[in-house]
């Protein structure tokens, strides 16, 4: 599984859209893929063999977070949350539909300070049938304050 | 997972309790092992309240357990955004939900300038605090010495009492005396009023501020600056600490020697500018970014001062919509 910002540079503006897309190996959608002929171009070589013990996505949950850092307990915050079954999945993969675009608020803005730093990062959980967890994320900076005043 | 099992264990002791309670009614009432009464009743009402505790702890780690953090917030904030009230949406933050709420520094409108900033009150609650641990704490020494006093005069003098109100006086003399000081502190010094021409506040943008300082005393010295602060709450053990770090002082204002007369109050006026790379104020769970106005002075035979008035900022905006122009 991974994530990719579409824009060349990870930082933007508030009010700014954020686009991505995210992708999902085959072989974890492999059990629905075999289902549709047409789909069997994504499953890579000798990735067959895996299907002995199946697993293959149940969820995902993609989630645009600001989270802080530093002395203080962690803080999260959550501005955008989606989650897809697995049939979601398919169909997004089948119509290659994997994007998503989220207009970003005016706050808070990432920070690097003395005692806190506050950061922004897209995160993709997948849970597998195996009852797995994977979990990706891919930062970005939100305005311009990167450093204590 | 041990917590979930805890109130799994704690739920079925619950029902067990219970069902054992009620049972021996219906299977054995002849032998009145659990009698109505006021036993029955608290075997019943303890029953009750484990099922409760348990019930509700077992689903909450479960429902833990099974959703992510992300999850389980995105929900929070969903429900925390439904108008259950019916209020409308006249005080719409969903963009700037970890910006401290400005209404609560802009009801009050100012003399001068647009608006008056309120005062922080931590000094006045840590006197209401100490003013009643004082009246206690010598309450409780007044009491003690007047029965070692009668003992003394009885004849049957209790010396441990009256040796163990050497330490305690002496602990209530020092809390007295800082307690006085403080109280001096606040109130002999005149009231400080500080307003300001618009809030919020954002970066690169110069704004008038004027001080008014009542009383009837000399300074020495009078300094107002523009700070920003960074404080984390964390847990060390079992303690909850703070920390608190200046990140940002800018001295807007400085007065030398001046004296403030009953009626004819000290008026100072000043324009700051906040700093472009100004990181905005922010307010979460543990971690909080506070900007303020903080007055300090120097007053001759009165204790030196400093009041804080908290400002908000706003992140700078590409097109900033002006939120407030009562100025």
């Amino acid at each position: 599984m991974s994530i990719r910002l579409l824009s060349l540079q990870p930082c933007f503006e508030p009010g700014d859209v954020l686009e991505g897309e995210y992708s999902i190996a085959p072989f974890l959608l492999l059990d629905r893929v075999q289902r549709s002929s047409n789909l069997l171009a994504y499953v890579p070589r000798g990735v067959a063999a895996k299907n002995n013990a199946p697993n293959s996505v149940q969820g995902l949950e993609l989630s645009l977070i600001w989270y802080t850092e530093g002395k203080g307990t962690e803080d999260i915050g959550v501005h955008y949350f989606e989650r897809f079954s697995a049939n979601d999945l398919y169909q997004n993969v089948a119509n290659r539909t994997c994007n998503f675009a989220v207009k970003l608020p005016l706050s808070p803005l990432s920070y690097e300070g003395y005692l806190m730093k506050l950061r922004w990062c897209v995160r993709a959980r997948l849970f597998t049938t195996k009852g797995n967890e994977v979990c990706t994320q891919l930062p970005f900076y939100l305005g311009q304050v990167t450093r204590e005043v | 997972m041990g917590e979930a099992i805890f109130f799994a264990s704690l739920f079925l002791l619950g029902v067990m309790a219970l069902t054992l309670v009620i049972a021996w009614q219906f299977v054995a009432p002849e032998l009145q092992v659990y009698r109505i009464g006021l036993g029955f009743w608290l075997l019943v009402i303890a029953a009750v309240s484990f099922i409760f505790i348990g019930g509700t702890g077992f689903l909450l780690r479960v429902w833990q357990l099974w959703t992510s953090d992300e999850h389980r917030l995105a929900l929070a904030r969903k429900a925390s955004s439904l108008d259950l009230a019916g209020r409308g949406k006249s005080n719409d933050r969903s963009d700037t939900p970890t910006i401290p709420d400005l209404a609560n520094i802009t009801d009050s409108p100012g003399v001068r300038l647009a608006y008056r900033l309120p005062s922080s009150q931590s000094a006045m609650a840590v006197m209401v605090i100490g003013s009643l641990f004082i009246l206690s704490w010598n309450s409780m020494v007044a009491v003690f010495a007047g029965i070692a006093f009668t003992a003394h005069a009885q004849g049957h003098p209790r010396w441990f009492l009256t040796l163990s109100l050497i330490p305690f006086g002496t602990a209530g003399y020092f809390a007295s005396r800082w307690f006085f000081r403080l109280f001096r502190q606040l109130t002999g010094v005149g009231a400080t009023t500080v307003e300001i021409n618009e809030l919020p506040l954002y970066p690169s943008r110069t704004y008038e501020v004027c001080i008014v300082q009542q009383g009837h005393l000399v300074f020495k010295q009078v300094r107002v600056l523009l700070l920003c602060e960074e404080e984390a709450t964390f847990h060390q053990g079992t303690d909850l600490r703070f920390e608190r770090k200046i990140v940002y002082s800018q001295c807007i204002l400085e007065q030398g020697r001046c004296r403030v007369e009953p009626g004819r109050p000290l008026e100072l006026r000043a324009e700051f500018k906040v700093p472009g790379y100004a990181m905005h104020s922010f307010q979460s769970a543990h971690n909080a970014i506070h900007w303020k106005i903080v007055v300090e002075g120097d007053a001759k035979r009165w204790p030196s001062f400093c009041r804080n008035f908290p400002v908000i900022v706003y992140p700078a905006v590409r097109e900033t919509p002006v939120l407030s122009n009562r100025a």
